[in-house]
């Protein structure tokens, strides 16, 4: 069934300022049903009245019928884009679309699945009264408030970068559900640098957004904050001066030792603007390959380079999520399975490759080249006889082969191994011949790894941690496209200190049942440091850092 | 009476400390003076015994020999420190007189009209303490004794009734903070009183509040009408939600009960070498802005904030800056605490007392019968 949706091209102030109309149409035909709500297979809005509680009736769906061969949510008035049954539908549209940009062929290839293990995303696209919004695991939510500021009412779920950016990490949290609970730093940074990049690159697959843009700006986004600023009108209505709260500039020049090394948010700025320059030089790259092999002026070819660069860049960044090791990462990590993804997907051109290098050691991420250095395309013996399909459906299997051969993993002898669940993924990749489908296996195994939590009581003495490795395997060579191991030295057990020495000081860390309500359930925006014997603890809701925890 | 004396009774979850120090008058002639700090204990549940006040009044009453207290302290907003006196004054025919009386900045009458940032932060507490209050009437199957004893705790009306006749136990009475001029108020010559805690500007200690949607009633089945799951959403699932979206007024009582702790009255007295803190219930954010200000030092006796709670210990370098190891000048080191177990959820915490134990000798009022007290003296 194909259905038609409206959605926000961007915010209605920033809409508004660039002279573009508000919204857009996005064609869906996936999804196996639409009921009213919207309500479908993997997502569903739950809309509240916001002064009495009670449920209000979703936007009511209209399935094609005679000639009609389009479905439709029907709106009272589809201009009223302050009505609730807009709200609804664009909330709803806007997490679709996210959602469709992370699994499509050319991305990871694969459909993602919650971390909260049920098959339904819910979307409150009225939550309350708060300049805020937020993914929730434990709810199985997005939820999105409204405030009212400079005379008007702000609804966050009218933002197209702000449910782009919670829409992602609800994603994320399905593809590396270790994030959610990491005390590295850059762990949970990077859950909000891919959250911005989602809101960037659903900016740039708006035809409209891209047409008005690139005219305003002469075909560059080198130096226009046009797509670079996320949520605008939020920052704005909060901050009319400056720069707070969600409105951060990809165009930030910031490097690692510019920024607190245990602060997420900040830290975060670094490796989604350093990503955002090589995307800023992939389109000027493809804008001048255009030019010469057309001959048509930059601003006529702008458009069609940030086309196919937003293809290639999408590509990479998210389908470097796959290759993460699980468990705590860094940037370098992150980097690492950028460059594994980009050599699978460019063998012989290693021109982005090196830009990305560039931008790692420009930014401090890295002091070298060699830091970044990956395992890609070789052999190993114990692949060439393995039944892959076997090892993709038995945990029994996987973990006995795992266990058997721990060098292919990088992992220590004699500590206990997880194996999680395989992914059995198909991705297209482009070539100037035509594109080709690649199967691969990525197989991902886990450990323990145990160190001084440095805290102090009543904090136990160590905490455990969790590190990881990565394969992925061609399913028709064999060979292995690209293996990531966690690597972790003492800078990085420093900045967990950092943070949850941080953490603890405001009373956002409690050891056991502080974390716990009246009920004996977690609080809600509680870090909980679970106390797993006297001496070792694990953290456990990081992320509430950057969903749920009120600014101070 | 030549030492110093800490006399800490067991009001079961509360707090009730007299301290006597040996001082000289204006012609100096010995003379033993006379603070008390708080008296209250909770409303609710078994930590919270009202007769157990007679016979402390008349043991501090005895202690007096017809005199006032020297002065009154009253440490924070909170009825487990606030409402001995007027329950024994208006119950029980009995009252304490001081000629000073200290109570936290933020119980001054006009504070909020002076600090306008409190007073809006104020407001949202108050706002989502009334919001919880009604939530919980309607739902009183969701009322444990530990969440039942935190609501009446932090009740405002109940809080400042008792602060309103706080106000008047002292001749003269001083809304005190860091910094405020403190001195003759009382006059002690061989002892010394420094405030540390609270900040004047309350509003740093007011934690901003989640949403709540405590709009429907605990028991969804009353609610089917207007709180029933859309189609093709699984009920567990969208109950799990509307659960969830209320679930920060668990959060947002322990902020209010974290902010009202944090306004706390600490304050260091030093005689003859010994230096005492007095903690009040400060919780984590006051122990880090007393940190940060560089205020902090070693001390000889801690009266243990917030009744043993893991909020009330501060942070690991923090103690190691008021309780090193080991002890500067040798010294005995003493600290107590008074405390009354299944009133608050975790508290007393056991890892809390086995750690300041590694210190110090800990004393505990659980260790001495109901309305009994113990002595902690410092010679001189």
């Amino acid at each position: 069934m194909k259905v038609r949706l409206p959605t926000m091209i961007q915010d209605p102030l920033t809409s508004r300022y660039k002279g573009m109309r508000l919204q857009e149409s996005f064609y869906i035909t996936q999804e196996p049903f639409f009921l009213d709500g919207p309500v479908t297979m993997r997502l569903a809005v739950v809309d509240f009245d916001p002064e009495t509680g009670a449920r209000v009736p979703g936007a009511r769906f209209v399935p094609p019928a005679g000639d009609r061969t389009v479905g439709y949510y029907a709106l009272a008035n589809p201009y009223d884009i302050y009505a609730p049954d807009f709200i609804q539908v664009n909330a709803f549209s806007t997490v679709l679309k996210t959602l469709y940009m992370f699994e499509e062929a050319d991305t990871l290839g694969r459909p993602v699945a919650w971390a909260f293990g049920a098959p339904q995303l819910l979307i409150v696209p009225r939550a309350g009264e708060w300049a805020n919004a937020f993914y929730e695991r434990d709810s199985h939510s997005l939820q999105f408030f409204y405030f009212d500021a400079g005379g008007g009412r702000i609804y966050t779920a009218l933002s197209r970068d702000i449910v782009a950016h919670e829409a992602s990490h609800a994603i994320l949290d399905g593809i590396a559900p270790d994030l959610y609970n990491a005390c590295t730093p850059q762990s949970l940074a990077l859950h909000e640098a891919i959250a911005d990049l989602t809101a960037l690159l659903m900016a740039f697959s708006s035809h409209s957004l891209r047409r008005v843009v690139l005219e305003q700006t002469g075909g560059s986004i080198r130096d226009s904050t046009a797509f670079s600023a996320v949520a605008e009108e939020f920052g704005r209505a909060l901050d009319p001066a400056g720069r707070i709260g969600y409105l951060r500039s990809l165009l930030d020049p910031v490097t690692m030792d510019q920024v607190p090394r245990s602060e997420p948010h900040a830290l975060s700025v670094v490796l989604s603007a350093g990503l955002y320059q090589v995307m800023v030089r992939l389109h000027e790259w493809l804008k001048q390959r255009y030019v010469r092999e057309t001959g048509k002026p930059e601003l006529s070819v702008s458009g069609r380079a940030l086309g196919i660069g937003t293809r290639w860049f999408k590509s990479l960044i998210f389908r470097a999520l796959d290759y993460l090791p699980p468990g705590e990462v860094t940037f370098a990590d992150y980097g690492r399975a950028v460059l594994a993804a980009d050599q699978a997907l460019f063998p012989d051109n290693d021109l982005l490759r090196e830009w990305m290098r560039q931008e790692f050691i420009r930014r401090r991420i890295v002091s070298s080249s060699a830091q970044l250095a990956v395992e890609t395309d070789f052999e190993h013996p114990a692949l060439l006889d393995a039944d892959l399909q076997t090892l993709a459906e038995s945990d029994w299997a996987a973990y006995f082969f795992a266990n058997e051969h721990r060098d292919l993993f990088g992992a220590p002898m004699n500590v206990p191994l997880r194996v999680r669940p395989r992914l059995d993924v198909t991705k297209r990749y482009y070539f100037r011949e035509g594109s080709r489908d690649v199967r691969e296996l990525i197989f991902k195994v886990s450990w323990d790894h145990y160190e001084p939590s440095g805290l102090g009581r009543p904090f136990p003495a160590q905490r455990q941690i969790t590190m990881g490795a990565t394969l992925a395997v061609d399913w028709e060579t064999r060979r292995v496209r690209a293996r990531l191991v966690s690597q972790h030295g003492q800078q990085e057990q420093s900045d967990r200190d950092e943070l949850l020495d941080r953490l603890a000081s405001a009373g956002l860390l409690l050891p056991g049942a502080y974390a716990l309500g009246f009920d004996g359930k977690p609080l809600r925006a509680a870090v909980r440091a679970e106390i797993m014997s006297d001496e070792l603890m694990r953290v456990r809701r990081t992320a509430n850092l950057l969903h749920l925890i009120p600014e101070g | 009476m030549e030492a110093l004396r800490v006399r800490c009774y067991n009001v079961r979850f509360g707090d009730a400390i007299l301290i006597s120090i040996p001082d000289r008058t204006a012609a100096g002639s010995p003379i033993t003076r006379h603070m008390l700090i708080d008296m209250g204990n909770v409303l609710s549940g078994a930590g919270g015994q009202d007769e157990l006040f007679a016979p402390i009044i008349q043991d501090i009453q005895s202690q007096l020999r017809g005199r006032p207290l020297d002065l009154y302290v009253m440490t924070h907003e909170h009825l487990d420190h606030v409402q001995g006196l007027p329950y024994a004054h208006t119950k029980l025919g009995i009252s304490l007189q001081a000629r000073h009386a200290w109570l936290t900045a933020s119980a001054a009458p006009d504070y909020y009209d002076r600090h306008p940032e409190a007073r809006r932060r104020l407001e949202a507490l108050r706002q989502a303490y009334a919001q919880i209050e009604r939530f919980l009437s309607a739902s009183p199957s969701l009322l444990s004794p530990a969440l039942q004893a935190v609501l009446n705790n932090n009740n405002p009306r109940q809080t400042g009734d008792c602060v309103d006749f706080l106000r008047s136990v002292g001749r003269k009475t001083w809304y005190v903070y860091r910094g405020y001029d403190i001195s003759r108020r009382p006059a002690l010559r061989d002892a010394k009183l420094e405030i540390w805690a609270p900040e004047e500007d309350a509003s740093i200690y007011y934690s901003p509040i989640l949403p709540m949607a405590l709009n429907a009633p605990a028991d969804f089945s009353l609610a089917l009408d207007t709180l029933s799951p859309p189609a093709g959403v699984d009920a567990g699932t969208f109950y799990n939600l509307v659960e969830m979206r209320r679930r920060g007024f668990m959060d947002n009582l322990l902020a209010i009960d974290r902010a009202a702790n944090n306004t706390s009255i600490v304050f260091g007295l030093e005689w003859r070498g010994w230096r005492l803190l007095f903690a009040g219930d400060a919780e984590i954010r006051s122990w880090q802005t007393m940190f940060h200000k560089g205020i902090l030092r070693p001390v000889h006796f801690l009266k243990v904030s917030h009744h043993g709670s893991f909020n009330g210990l501060p942070p690991a370098p923090i103690l190691d800056t008021v309780l090193p190891q080991p002890a500067p000048d040798g010294r005995p080191r003493h600290a107590v605490v008074s405390t009354f177990p299944g009133t608050y959820n975790n508290v007393p915490d056991a890892v809390v007392l086995e750690e300041l134990a590694a210190r110090c000798t800990l004393h505990s009022t659980l260790e001495i019968p109901d309305g009994a007290y113990l002595d902690i003296v410092f010679p001189p």
